[in-house]
């Protein structure tokens, strides 16, 4: 077979030289072209028929059905334009396709971590050139806390869709027979949490106030620096997690707490637990826990759980050194990408920009994945924000002290190497906190620099 | 010395033995296969677990209970859909069963050669071969990437495939084993009537080895089966290249991540052809398996 | 290739065999037919293991991403100071990995002689514990993975079992102390291929031997210390050897078992969960290589895991002139 001959011929040229095979691998990952398009394909344009690719992240059956339903709608609507929906791709996934030059035409994120990295290194197209020749006024459009994270270097690289808010679920049954408010500083949290633990005659522990480790369920949002009113980053870039002494405190309230209960009790709650944080065997839902940090997801969750439990949702609780930020909290969402790759570039960002633009879409798609819509159109035709679950939520996101980490080359990397640090302190792998957070900051600061070397 | 004082033959030993009385006998059962029994029991349970909590309810899955109440057979049809079982199950055969062929035809040649053709070198050259096994799929997997990548094999089963057509280490090493116990008077009689290597490989050695190729080919089909580095880095980005090995993985980390009763179910129907295979064929799985720990 | 090899019999045919084996003396067999015999094997080491390994050597001084359009630069031995002296993950996964090495392969082989023990001393029935004993060696990797997972989840079979009998179980997987050992257990179970091998190498010891020990009158341990032992020494560096390759590559089961334990869905960003315990080498290579893309970086700790393997294994071959029996098989 002809076909055969030519691929075992490249196989032998590819095996001939090393040097060349760096080469190679350079011409598959680019090809991108680096200018913007002049013009946008408007709403109204006949187009020839296009199939284009879209990839998206882990999904219940229902999403993925919700995700299907919009795409046929947007089809019908512009029935030269056909997608091809494959979920269940993460950003290695992703990584993946693109070093194999087989990257899709939108991909969809379920974390902005990687947004600094995939513009830096060229995988994701600049959208600023598309989006000025389809006129969109992105600050218009969308909240501004969602911008924080899906630009890099004034360079707009992605669009939100769909964001998510952090709070402080609570059952409020418990909260009242004890005869506690929902805190609102971090050291009310640990009163709450130990007047609100029940513990069983063996002294072993059968209910939770509150469990702080930081790699639990979506504990890591108390951690990501809103909650103590600093960033990961200086103005000049350096990592602050040993200059800035409230990460030392963050860090000592989270052990206090962990350490009252016993590290072994902790560990154990959270090995039951862990596996079960999103379905009916949820602790707050169970009653094996008084109140607990999660997303907004979590009030689908627990209405899918049909349970009986009446809960409160209100912010994180803050560091009390910075305790007039309360009511912000780590605002976060999911990102949607134009990979430099797709060989439908136009088409793709047209439907990049129904997806992530259209009304009707975002409050549909919020009802479904149970998330917070992402434009201002969208957030005002949402009935849900008056919702006395959701209502806080869609709060905590507005609010304007609300943010997201800064986002960096280096990718997710920076946030695993201090969430290691975390877990080393919290069981007692590292006792001196100084020189675990210097230590830390150094870390994050090389990887930063061997990032962009 | 030691043997003139005692004379005893094993079957007057035996003969002895028959005259203990019988409870004496049970107990001594009892105590010999004591040990047996709860080493099987610690070989069962993983087993039995994995089976039991494939027809358990969403709500007793993990309890730690042993007995399914109710049974819920559903599980398994669920399986095909919380994941593409169907394909995967595809894809996976055609991995394995390719490449346990590839392994064979092109390992069955040099196997030949290190054992049966006499030639300079061919001791290092074996050292060579055995040298390969040794390399870790991690060490090579960088630049292959790009290799597969640029050849646009990535998300097929290229990658998985391709490469067994051209000789495996270990079956390479594994065949020689038995190539050697074939006669020398038989191969060199064939020599000395004038039947060229290619002929006595395939008119002599080959069928006089068939049980060695089907250990062989076995042993590749079930490292294929279980394969899981290879799809997950290679092909398991796709829907065509996708094995059930990373189907299964990515089940228990997706949003049905504490479906145990499904995981279980799932590997349950993964498991079965591979235990189908071993049923149908154990006395040449466990005779190579023995040839392969017996030194060259 | 039937056509080469048919053209090759065509040339050879004119009695050389005949001539070379009358003068008694070994022949030796032409050229042609022996590189048409290795030649597939000589392309695919070429192709797919002497280019890849010379290849990531050259990658391992560069700071190639693949994916990265950014241009691929020399960069010395940079990547491998990295490693050595700034790197995170590095030494955890070493650490671990030797762990497993260390405890697992050794418990690993002494296991497999004792199941192999055992069913050599029932009388009866040995066929059907032997299968018994085999059948979890045949289970896939990813399966036996999750199954353990299930058994040894906090509220699960096991630790109902020892609640029964007064323990508290640990939180195995989910307890950076125990996720380890709950991996060693997998490899325990799973130990049926080596107890084969070693059920295969306690019938090759001839009977004489034992018979003369019965009629010394030797103990039961004395007997197998003395006797079968020996036998056994060349199946026993066997096991290790290969228990130390295999656990140097030792890659599913931690991908699988810390992605479950982790309910983080993106699970690529936390293997080796709980904590770092169950970051091994080979995870973090994976990691640094096909997460994080730093292909450089990753390929300086793809050869230094290949010089290490290639090391160790020259040393336990020394070593094993010295250790093992030579019970004078062929």
């Amino acid at each position: 077979m002809p076909s055969t001959a030519r691929r075992s011929t490249s196989l032998l040229l590819v095996a001939a030289s090393a040097a060349g095979a760096l080469a190679l691998a350079a011409c598959t990952s680019s090809g991108a072209d680096a200018s913007g398009p002049q013009t946008a394909i408007a709403t109204t344009d006949k187009h020839e028929p296009t199939t284009i690719t879209v990839w998206t992240f882990n999904h219940l059956p229902q999403e993925v059905k919700a995700f299907e339903g919009a795409l046929a709608r947007l089809h019908t609507t512009y029935p030269w334009l056909t997608v091809k929906f494959v979920p269940n791709k993460d950003d290695a996934a992703f990584g993946k396709a693109v070093a194999a030059g087989q990257a899709p035409d939108v991909f969809v994120s379920p974390s902005p971590d990687n947004v600094a990295k995939f513009c830096y290194n060229g995988t994701v197209a600049p959208l600023d050139e598309y989006l000025k020749a389809a006129k969109v006024d992105v600050a218009a459009t969308f909240p501004p806390s969602a911008l924080v994270y899906t630009k890099f270097q004034d360079k707009q690289c992605a669009l939100p869709l769909l964001v998510d808010a952090y709070g402080l679920f609570y059952n409020k049954k418990m909260l009242a027979d004890a005869g506690v408010n929902p805190p609102k500083t971090l050291s009310e949290l640990t009163a709450a949490a130990k007047k609100l633990t029940v513990k069983n005659k063996d002294g072993s522990i059968k209910r939770f106030g509150f469990i702080s480790r930081s790699d639990y369920n979506n504990n890591s949002a108390l951690y990501d620096g809103v909650q103590a009113g600093t960033q990961y980053y200086d103005a000049r870039g350096k990592a602050t997690f040993g200059a800035d002494p409230r990460w030392a405190q963050l860090m000592q309230w989270d052990k206090d707490l962990n350490d009252w209960y016993g590290n072994g009790q902790v560990s154990k709650f959270v090995a039951k637990f862990q596996p079960h944080t999103d379905d009916a065997k949820n602790p707050l839902i169970t009653g094996d826990v008084a109140m607990e940090v999660d997303g907004e997801w979590h009030v689908g969750e627990i209405a899918d759980a049909k349970t009986d439990l009446d809960y409160g949702v209100v912010p994180v609780p803050v560091l009390d050194e910075v305790k007039q930020t309360y009511g912000a909290g780590s605002a976060v969402g999911t990102v949607a990408y134009l990979p430099a790759g797709s060989k439908h570039k136009q088409e793709a960002f047209f439907a990049l920009q129904q997806l992530t633009t259209d009304t009707a879409f975002l409050t549909g798609l919020a009802d479904t994945v149970y998330n917070i819509p992402s434009t201002f159109d969208s957030l005002k035709a949402w009935d849900k924000k008056d919702d006395e679950h959701w209502g806080p939520l869609v709060e905590i996101f507005a609010n304007k002290g609300s943010y997201y980490k800064q986002l960096t080359p280096v990718g997710s990397e920076d946030a695993t190497v201090w969430g290691t640090a975390r877990q080393q302190f919290e069981t007692g792998h590292a006792t001196d906190l100084g020189k675990l957070l210097d230590e830390t900051a150094g870390k994050i600061d090389k990887l930063n620099q061997d990032a962009v070397e | 010395m030691a043997t003139a004082v005692s004379p005893r033959l094993p079957a007057a030993a035996a003969r002895e033995r028959d005259r203990r009385p019988f409870g004496r006998r049970v107990l001594e059962g009892v105590a010999e296969h004591a040990l047996a029994v709860a080493l099987s029991a610690a070989f069962v349970l993983p087993l039995l677990v994995c089976v039991v909590t494939s027809v358990m309810t969403q709500q007793q899955a993990g309890t730690g209970e042993l007995v399914p109440q109710p049974l819920h057979w559903g599980n398994f049809r669920e399986v095909f859909e919380v994941m593409p079982f169907a394909r995967d199950l595809w894809n996976t055969l055609l991995y394995a069963g390719l490449s346990a062929v590839g392994i064979v035809v092109s390992s069955v040649p040099v196997a030949y050669a290190v054992s049966r053709m006499r030639w300079r070198g061919r001791n290092a050259f074996f050292v060579v071969v055995l040298a390969t096994m040794m390399i870790p799929a991690q060490v090579t997997s960088l630049p292959l990437y790009v290799m597969y990548a640029h050849l646009g094999w990535i998300g097929t089963l290229k990658p998985l495939i391709v490469p067994a057509f051209f000789g495996d280490a270990f079956s390479i090493f594994l065949l020689r084993q038995f190539f050697l116990t074939i006669p020398e008077e038989t191969i060199e009689a064939a020599r000395v009537d004038g039947a060229s290597e290619y002929r006595i490989l395939r008119q002599i050695v080959v069928p006089m080895a068939r049980p060695a190729l089907a250990a062989v080919g076995l042993f590749a089909f079930m490292f294929a089966w279980n394969d899981f580095y290879n799809p997950l880095l290679y092909s398991g980005n796709s829907a065509s290249g996708q094995t059930l090995a990373v189907g299964l993985a990515g089940l228990a980390k997706s949003a049905h991540q504490s479906a145990y009763q499904l995981q279980m179910a799932a590997s349950l129907m993964f498991l079965l052809p591979v235990l189908l295979l071993f049923m149908s064929a154990q006395k040449v799985f466990i005779e190579g398996i023995a040839m392969s720990g017996s030194k060259g | 290739m039937t056509s080469t090899t048919a053209s090759t019999t065509a040339d050879r045919r004119p009695g050389s065999s005949r001539r070379r084996s009358r003068r008694g003396s070994p022949s030796r067999s032409p050229w042609s037919a022996v590189l048409v015999m290795v030649s597939p094997f000589l392309v695919g080491l070429a192709v797919f293991t002497l280019y890849p390994v010379v290849t990531t050597l050259y990658y391992s001084f560069t700071n190639f991403q693949l994916g990265s359009i950014r241009p691929t630069e020399f960069v010395g031995l940079r990547n491998y100071e990295r490693l050595f002296t700034s790197s995170d993950t590095f030494w955890v996964g070493v650490r671990n990995t030797l762990w497993m090495v260390l405890i697992m392969v050794p418990l690993r082989t002494l296991y497999a002689m004792f199941a192999a023990w055992v069913v050599g001393s029932v009388r009866r029935g040995a066929r059907v514990y032997r299968t018994l004993f085999f059948v979890p060696a045949i289970v896939p990797v990813v399966g036996a993975s999750l199954a353990f997972i299930v058994m040894l989840s906090p509220t699960g079979p096991v630790n109902a079992l020892l609640a029964k009998v007064g323990i508290e179980g640990p939180a195995w997987f989910g307890d950076p102390q125990w996720s380890k050992p709950s991996l060693v257990l997998m490899a325990l179970w799973a130990c049926g291929d080596t107890i084969v091998i070693f059920s295969a190498a306690m019938l090759d010891v001839p009977r004489e031997l034992y018979e003369a020990a019965d009629l010394d009158g030797v103990g039961r341990w004395q007997r197998y210390r003395h006797i079968t032992l020996p036998f056994l020494s060349p199946v026993i560096l066997f096991s290790v050897v290969t228990g130390m390759i295999y656990t140097f590559q030792y890659f599913t089961e931690a991908f699988v078992a810390s992605g479950s334990a982790s309910a983080v869905q993106d699970s690529s960003q936390l293997l080796g969960y709980p904590g770092q315990s169950l970051l091994f080498y080979t995870t973090d290579l994976y990691q640094q290589g096909f997460v994080y893309f730093k292909t450089g970086y990753a390929s300086a700790m793809a050869w230094m895991l290949f010089l290490v393997i290639f090391g160790a294994t020259v040393v336990m071959l020394r070593m094993s002139r010295s250790l093992v029996h030579d019970s004078g098989r062929p």
